[in-house]
């Protein structure tokens, strides 16, 4: 039996998608206060039932003929599976889901990330409230998160871009370190501020061409280059706050260090990627002469986001502070690589967000177990993890050394083609531009050296001598496949890549 | 020679006047609390009924031209809002009448003769019949802020009757407002039923504009829109909670109605811009250093009316967009109210915002509904009906190309969420820790702040208002249908 | 100018100057009988316009019944009759913006009107107000009705501190019977 993209069985997959996490954190929140780690262990069996249906998708068969659709210069981007169900009329809303070769990383990412952290939670819940209610806020933001990735309809986008906003709010509130309101309430405020942006640009886009179906407003053009303009800047700004780009990061690393550890690890690897993935198929997509007018602003501030981020990195004293800047100089090569506006630039910035996923992802998993174990993130008290924990010492440097980008490894293509990107863009801006951000990725390996010179190497300190230095199966388990996609992504960028040209290509107002 | 009535286009009307006499009956009669509070209850419930089954119907009591009842399906969403709301807040006030904080049949019957006021607000066909019913709904009120007995003994306190007095005084000012600005108009145009209202022209023009100004100013007034938003805090801290939780959607619910009629035909766009931005920005600030948790929510309730007043500055266009606002915020008002009422002994105030510190975690059930309720106000899931209003508004300024207004309303719902998530926070505060080797702060802070039991009548009004709230969050389009 | 016009001019004059005495005066009973001279002003200014009916119940219900029950009230409550020294709010910004006020609306109906002439409508005879009330307004006057019970039965309700009062509470009464039994054992 064949199953095309528009099966009702592939649909009810992404329904389930999104109902299987909502059950399951429904469930696990009415389980009583003395089944705690059954609700633990009951969260991560849907987290993990979630994880193996994202993995689906890819298995769909894709229907890669042109539908007629008429006037248009380009073609549609045609999702592997499609749902479009009418939910509220009145508002212009509807219920169209889908999946493609853009967004499907990203999903599975999600999937991932999310089980290792239920999985991480059933042996170390942090401290200040219960297990499994952290367990269910993870499947609430989990659906917030594949709801953002698969929505083809503006205003479902916005919906489920706010719906992970209360509960990150209330991981970080909840179970963060002394600073946590102050610094959930920075993060809240400012990506509602965001969010508002995002919803002003949004209505726009709808009032103004009639539709919020993003499958017929890509590249289609309808708007005038004016509102074009303003509707990339609303945009722009909305998920600059989320990438987040300098100058609107100042809410990342209070959150970051605030946070617990499998808050930042939701945060950084999958919560920043909704900025990017946003900017490039609802901001390039919907808004292409917008775009290519706020290029350079863009490609300049991701270029000081870059620098600034390691210049910054160089003076930190706190780890989890440390990894959390190293976040806004990642982020800023992919956005650097989205302003670009070509192919390989996006390609580039795609890849740099599966690659930053997993390996912030794994630095943050290590650097908290090494802050609970330790009981400080300080870098002054810490040092000489070799001599009394080297598997620990081990992975961290793997990680680090994945981070500032070393070939073979998945954080090198992010890095290396967004430089190559804006060269090949041409120009005497965005070779400055490229240089600047080749300095950048030097920067990188500085700080991150420096980190695991300090941290690993040299006498070791009272405080880490006094850690526990055996890891554990749910910690294995949560980084094991981390270590490994890591692996496996830096020496086949086609996992990320395969599917993505022909979205791209309509993204881009091309011909395929 | 009199006008033909329609007596089934009334039967809403009939069913509301009949609650009140009633529930008046039943005291003279039956002399029972149980039975009285009952009869108003069922009698609420018939008007909701009703107003459904007359549905849409050609008006009645008409004059060439205009009729001075219309019903539509508007009118009878906004007949079943008022009576449920009146059902709902006399299930809130049970606790209380239990208690002899007030006369059960007088309480029953001045709030069911402010539903009838209600009921005539939502189909009047023409503005003396929405100004009498603007005033049958409020006058009640009055009473019923300051109607309290104390117990033999009970420290007697002023509270209530000076928050009605100034209630009363600030209502009656603007109802002379009001009527000054209606006749103003009529001595401009000529015409009073909403139907046969048009701007005026040529030389009546600024005679018409002041009347019209004058008109929205009265009427702002009751939706606490700055610069008459003074009564607010005061009046709804000096109130039973039940009776603060009435006006803050009930009273409201009437002054936005009346707007929505008179700004839908005349021209008030200037002053009605102005005051929603005032309102607005004013209403959020100020709530950003309240103590008090009804005050807080009085204030919140301010800013909520700036952003349904931003989308009747459109006029016409604006209409269905502010209602389907001003419902879906009533429903998540009372959800709060109605947990306010639930966490504080029967007939106490409000209360500071302290004394709600811990409660989500002490009451997992009613902490979950405030949070609800509180995001819902925020525009935030899981309060999906608040973000689906905030849509249909800025959806309506963005459409009718007025773009700034959108971009101080969304603004403002991001000054806004610093005090709700002040709020929701501290419900799920751990006691502080004063000395771990001497106290368990848990059953320490367990002390002071015992978990009250919630009264059977309370329970299903909250309930049955979340699951409505659940209900309108995940279908809105069944209020954006009943709204047109 | 007609005597109408001399007669509205006068008497409008007496309505606003009484009105005005009303708020200013610093002796309650004053203010009482000032409002009966202002209201009696206006019940003279519908006369003049034809309005009979309305003039005579202005009388009665204003006149008679709502100023009566202000000076029973000032009796009954033992209200100061001499100057009070509670009236002291000073009366500059008010007088300003009442005369302000007051002002620009005759400004804006002078601009509006001018000399236009309208003609002189049938007189408020009681059949004439009964079949406008009866042929156009019914709703509102039946709504009336429901209001005006309202405010009957919420003025009894709020003045009677006896109606629905909340009884002592019985277990004082056997705390100190218990004392009394326990003494003499």
């Amino acid at each position: 039996m064949v199953l095309t993209g528009n099966d009702p069985a592939w649909q009810a997959l992404l329904v389930a998608l999104l109902a299987v996490p909502a059950g399951g954190a429904a469930l696990v929140a009415l389980l009583p206060a003395a089944r705690d780690r059954l609700a633990r262990i009951i969260a991560t069996i849907f987290a993990a039932i979630t994880f193996v249906l994202s993995i689906a998708p890819v298995f769909a068969e894709r229907d890669h003929g042109w539908s007629g659709y008429g006037d248009r210069a380009t073609t549609p981007p045609v999702p592997w599976i499609n749902l479009d169900l009418p939910w509220v009329p009145a508002l212009g809303l509807r219920f169209h889901l889908g999946v493609d070769g853009v967004s499907y990383p990203l999903v599975v990412l999600t999937g991932l990330l999310t089980l290792l952290c239920c999985a991480y939670t059933v042996r170390k819940v942090p401290e200040g409230g219960s297990g499994r209610t952290l367990s269910a806020l993870l499947l609430i933001l989990e659906v917030g998160v594949l709801g953002t990735f698969l929505a083809l309809d503006l205003i479902l986008f916005f919906v489920f871009f706010e719906v992970v906003l209360l509960p990150m709010y209330a991981v970080i509130a909840g179970w963060g370190g002394p600073e946590r309101r102050a610094a959930a309430r920075k993060f809240v405020l400012y990506t509602l501020f965001g969010s508002v942006l995002l919803l002003l640009g949004v209505i726009v886009v709808v009032t103004g061409t009639g539709t919020g179906d993003l499958v017929a407003l890509t590249g289609a053009g309808e708007l005038t280059r004016t509102t074009q303009c303003v509707v990339f800047a609303l945009l722009a700004v909305a998920f600059a706050v989320k990438a987040p780009l300098w100058p609107l990061h100042t809410w990342l690393p209070d959150a970051h260090t605030e946070a617990p550890t499998v808050g930042s690890v939701i945060l950084a690897g999958v919560l920043l990627k909704m900025g990017t993935y946003g900017l490039i198929r609802v901001g390039v997509g919907v808004a292409p002469l917008g775009a290519a007018w706020a290029a350079p602003a863009l490609g300049i501030l991701a270029v000081i986001a870059i620098l600034a981020g390691s210049l910054i990195c160089l003076r930190q004293r706190e780890l989890k502070r440390l990894i959390a800047y190293s976040s806004v100089g990642h982020m800023g090569f992919v956005l650097l690589g989205i302003a670009t506006l070509t192919m390989i630039g996006m390609q580039a910035a795609l890849l740099g967000n599966v690659a930053h996923g997993l390996i912030t992802g794994l630095l943050f998993f290590l650097a908290g177990t090494i802050k609970d174990r330790a009981g400080t993130g300080s870098l002054d008290r810490l040092g000489g993890l070799r001599e009394s924990a080297p598997r620990l010492a081990g992975l961290l440097g793997f990680a680090a050394i994945a981070s500032l980008g070393l070939p073979g490894l998945a954080g090198f293509w992010g890095e290396a083609f967004a430089v190559v990107a804006a060269v090949r863009r041409g120009g005497p801006l965005w070779l400055t531009l490229a240089v600047l951000a080749a300095i950048g990725g030097a920067l990188t390996a500085a700080y991150f050296l420096r980190l695991l010179r300090r941290l690993t190497h040299g006498p070791a300190t009272p405080a880490v001598q006094a850690l526990r230095p055996s890891i554990a199966g749910a910690e294995w388990f949560a980084w094991t496949p981390l270590i490994l996609l890591t692996l496996a992504l830096g020496v086949i960028p086609a996992l990320v890549l395969a599917e993505t040209s022909l979205p791209l290509t309509t993204l881009l107002g091309g011909h395929p | 020679m009199s006008q033909s009535v329609d007596h089934f286009a009334l039967l809403p009307l009939y069913a509301a006047a009949g609650t009140a006499i009633l529930a008046f009956l039943a005291d003279l009669f039956v002399a029972r609390r149980g039975a009285v509070i009952a009869a108003t209850v069922l009698g609420g419930l018939a008007t909701a009924v009703l107003a459904l089954v007359v549905g849409a119907e050609p008006g009645t009591f008409c004059t060439t031209g205009a009729c001075s009842w219309v019903p539509t399906w508007p009118a009878a969403t906004t007949a079943v809002l008022f009576a449920a709301l009146t059902v709902g807040v006399l299930a809130l006030s049970t606790p209380a009448l239990r208690e002899g904080i007030a006369p059960a049949g007088e309480f029953c019957f001045l709030l069911a003769c402010s539903m009838t006021g209600g009921v005539v607000v939502a189909y009047a066909g023409d503005l003396i019949t929405l100004i009498v019913g603007l005033e049958t709904l409020t006058l009640p009120l009055y009473v019923l802020v300051g109607l309290r007995r104390f117990a033999p003994g009970e420290r007697v306190t002023t509270e209530g009757a000076s928050a009605s007095l100034t209630f009363f005084l600030i209502s009656v000012v603007s109802t002379a407002v009001t009527l000054l600005g209606a006749a103003l108009n009529y001595a401009a145009t000529g015409a009073l039923h909403l139907a046969l209202l048009t701007p005026a022209t040529g030389v009546f023009r600024p005679l018409a504009g002041v009347g019209v100004a004058l008109l929205v100013i009265g009427l702002a007034f009751k939706v606490a829109a700055v610069p008459l938003h003074a009564w607010a805090p005061a009046t709804y801290d000096g109130a039973p909670i039940p009776i603060a939780a009435y006006l803050s959607t009930a009273s409201k619910l009437g002054g936005v109605l009346a707007l929505a009629a008179v700004v839908a035909r005349l021209d008030a766009q200037v002053v009605m811009a102005i005051l929603a931005v005032v309102t607005m920005t004013l209403g959020n600030l100020v709530a950003l250093r309240q103590t008090r948790m009804v005050r807080l929510l009085a204030w919140s309730s301010i800013a909520q009316a700036g952003y349904i007043l931003a989308a009747l500055a459109l006029g016409a266009p604006g209409v269905p967009a502010a209602l389907a606002y001003a419902v879906l915020f009533m429903v998540l008002e009372f959800v709060a109210f109605a947990v306010v009422v639930a966490l504080r002994p029967p007939g106490a105030d409000g209360g500071l915002l302290t004394d709600y510190r811990g409660a989500g975690r002490r009451s997992p059930w009613l902490g979950a509904a405030l949070v609800l309720s509180l995001a819902g106000l925020a525009g935030l899931p899981p309060g999906l009906a608040g973000l689906f209003a905030k849509l249909s508004v800025v959806d309506a300024l963005v459409q009718q190309n007025w773009s700034w207004l959108a971009a101080v309303v969304v603004l403002n719902a991001v000054i806004a969420l610093a005090y709700y998530v002040r709020v929701a926070a501290s419900l799920y505060t751990a006691p502080p820790r004063i000395d771990p080797v001497v106290a368990d702060p848990v059953p320490l802070d367990a002390a002071p702040h015992p978990r009250l039991p919630v009264s059977r009548p309370v329970a299903v009004a909250l309930a049955a208002s979340v699951l409505v709230a659940v209900l309108l969050g995940f279908a809105p389009q069944l209020l954006f249908d009943a709204l047109t | 100018m007609t005597v109408a016009d001399i007669l509205l001019l006068a008497l409008g004059a007496v309505a606003v100057g009484a009105g005005a005495l009303v708020v200013s005066s610093t002796h309650l009973v004053r203010s009482g009988l000032y409002l009966v001279v202002s209201l009696g002003a206006i019940a003279g200014l519908y006369l003049v316009l034809g309005a009979e009916l309305v003039a005579w119940v202005q009388v009665l219900v204003y006149v008679g019944a709502v100023v009566v029950l202000l000076l029973f009230a000032v009796m009954l409550t033992r209200a100061p009759i001499g100057p009070s020294t509670d009236l002291d709010r000073p009366p500059g910004p008010s007088a300003l913006i009442g005369a302000g006020v007051g002002l620009g609306l005759a400004a804006l109906f002078v601009d509006a009107f001018r000399w236009i002439e309208f003609p002189r409508a049938d007189p408020g005879t009681a059949e004439q107000v009964g079949r406008e009330v009866f042929g156009t307004w019914v709703l509102p006057f039946e709504v009336l009705s429901i209001l005006l019970l309202s405010a009957l039965v919420g003025a009894i309700v709020l003045s009677r501190p006896d109606l629905g009062a909340r009884p002592a509470p019985p277990a004082a009464e056997e705390g100190s019977g218990e004392q009394e039994a326990e003494v003499p054992a």
